[in-house]
């Protein structure tokens, strides 16, 4: 799921590619023993009492993030993500305003 | 004071997976050593080093080791761990079922923890190297609990449910001769009923090439000769990776379970050379005095014990040090009967888990009756005049062991380990 959604983003920044990548690389970083069925996947769930990530487990998934996009998440940006949905439009919004700033730096 | 038995002991090993393959090849004498280019093809030195089978870290993704079991284990207990946890479990694991206990039983507050291990320098490199490039931006919140020193007693605390004393010692080559030391005291004080010893290094390119600097390795490329411990064409130390494990109980605690008591831990001593930060004290005083102090806490004469399980390293200076501390306590005289051998020349040197390693070899030697030889020792030392110095397995119970140990800072350490 990680892997075709950040194939997808090689493309363009589409929402739904991103939230892919994302939750590919959230389910990646669970902790031992958590079952998610495919269904229960959605943008308004809970990333720590619906898809049972614990703060390492978090913290590991938004390094990563970090290294894969090439951006910077603050800890008062991390403490504020609660959702899938939430954490992609945290990273779209870093996307944009990066492409937004290699255009007028061109 | 409560009185200490061993129930439990555990080996992942270059002479073996397990106790019955290391009883093995003490017997047979089989060392477990191969020439690689550690650092990778055609990169670095050749060196001869000890060789573990069925252990594959090649990558710093947990995800990717190859080890027995490994298709059994949760990628979220890996995580956290560096390759020489690894061997640590395994051989844990192994200690654990000898000695009758599961997870379960280890929770129970009576039960600590003590670890020895350098960190892994391997995975420390790993993460700082991603650290830099990210302008010291970036790391992985795993960086610290996989790579630092201490990182085995964090594993292996949290993955036991251990809530008794859990601790990491560092001093160097005798790091897991404090930890066993220690472990004796908490149950011989009666602060814990049990303790586990866990011990192991990674004993890879970047745990082993720094002793390159200190001309400490051997440059011999003959794997039957370079680890030969009191020869006098001894030339540096062999190293091997690897993990040993040890389950210490008071002897009223395996009572009241059931289990059967393997060999009893009467005793350590400790004490430093306090003059060089690396360099042995030419005539081993330090050692000398670990094991005067161990001996006087039993209260046993010298030449009651029936084998030194030397630390000796096949080093230069540490084998010429030990072997004139062991002569100063009277173990030259003609009526001494006491052997004299290191294990080192099978195993090679297992850095901070040579001490438990030892210890636990000597309680398979208590087991099985014997007392190995020195392996590849041709020619001894003239320091080791007068001493017995067996070239082959001998056949013959010690009955009592001294266990010695040496790490940097001269940091001394003996055990004393006999029958039950």
């Amino acid at each position: 799921m990680a892997v075709n959604g950040a194939s997808a983003l090689r493309n363009s920044i589409e929402p739904e590619d991103l939230e892919r990548c994302l939750t590919g690389i959230f389910l990646f970083y669970l902790p031992p023993g958590t079952e998610v069925e495919e269904a229960q996947l959605s943008g308004d769930l809970s990333l720590r009492d619906g898809l049972g990530l614990d703060s390492l487990s978090l913290a590991e998934a938004m390094f990563k993030v970090e290294e894969l996009f090439e951006t910077r998440v603050e800890n008062s940006e991390l403490t504020g993500i609660e959702t899938i949905g939430g954490a992609c439009q945290l990273l779209m919004g870093k996307l944009e305003s990066a492409a937004a700033g290699c255009e007028s730096d061109a | 004071m409560h009185k200490v038995v061993i129930t439990g002991i555990g080996f992942v090993s270059c002479i073996g997976i397990g106790k019955e393959e290391v009883a093995s090849s003490l017997r047979n004498l089989r060392h477990g050593f191969k020439r690689i280019q550690l650092a990778g093809d055609e990169v670095g030195p050749e060196l001869v080093c000890g060789s573990i089978d069925g252990f594959e870290f090649n990558s710093c993704e947990a995800r990717d080791w190859i080890f027995p079991g490994s298709a059994e284990i949760d990628h979220g207990i890996l995580r956290s761990m560096p390759p020489h946890g690894i061997y640590a479990l395994v051989a844990l694991e192994e200690a654990l079922q000898q000695a009758g206990l599961d997870r379960s039983s280890l929770g129970d507050g009576r039960t600590g923890l003590f670890c020895a291990s350098a960190g892994s320098a391997r995975l420390l490199h790993h993460h700082l190297s991603r650290i830099s490039a990210s302008n010291w931006m970036r790391a992985s919140p795993m960086c610290v609990v996989r790579s630092i020193a201490g990182t085995l007693n964090f594993n292996l605390a949290a993955h036991y449910g251990i809530t008794g004393a859990s601790c990491g010692f560092v001093s160097a080559c005798a790091s897991s001769s404090h930890a066993l030391g220690y472990a004796f005291d908490e149950i011989a004080l009666g602060r814990q009923q049990r303790m586990l010893v866990a011990a192991a290094e990674d004993g890879d390119a970047e745990c082993l090439l720094p002793f390159l600097g200190m001309r400490a390795l051997s440059s011999n490329l003959d794997p039957d000769s370079a680890s030969r411990p009191f020869d006098q064409d001894r030339d540096g130390f062999v190293g091997s990776p690897g993990g040993t494990a040890i389950v210490l109980e008071s002897a009223d605690s395996a009572s009241k379970r059931g289990a059967v008591p393997l060999a009893r831990m009467l005793g350590w001593g400790q004490a430093t050379d306090g003059q060089n930060v690396a360099a042995p004290h030419p005539e081993g005083a330090g050692i000398r005095a670990a094991m005067e102090r161990c001996l006087a806490s039993c209260g046993i004469d010298a030449l009651d014990v029936g084998w030194i399980n030397a630390h000796a390293t096949s080093t230069p200076a540490g084998d010429r040090a030990e072997a004139l501390a062991i002569r100063a306590l009277g173990y030259a005289r003609p009526e001494a009967e006491t052997l004299i051998s290191s294990t080192k020349g099978l195993t090679g040197h297992g850095l901070s888990f040579a001490g438990a390693l030892e210890a636990a070899v000597s309680v398979l030697c208590l087991q099985q009756g014997i007392v190995p030889g020195n392996a590849a020792l041709d020619q001894p030392d003239p320091a080791c005049e007068g001493l017995r110095l067996p070239t082959s397995t001998v056949d013959r119970n010690p009955q009592l062991i001294l266990n010695n140990s040496s790490g940097f800072g001269g940091s001394n350490v003996t055990h004393l380990l006999g029958l039950c």
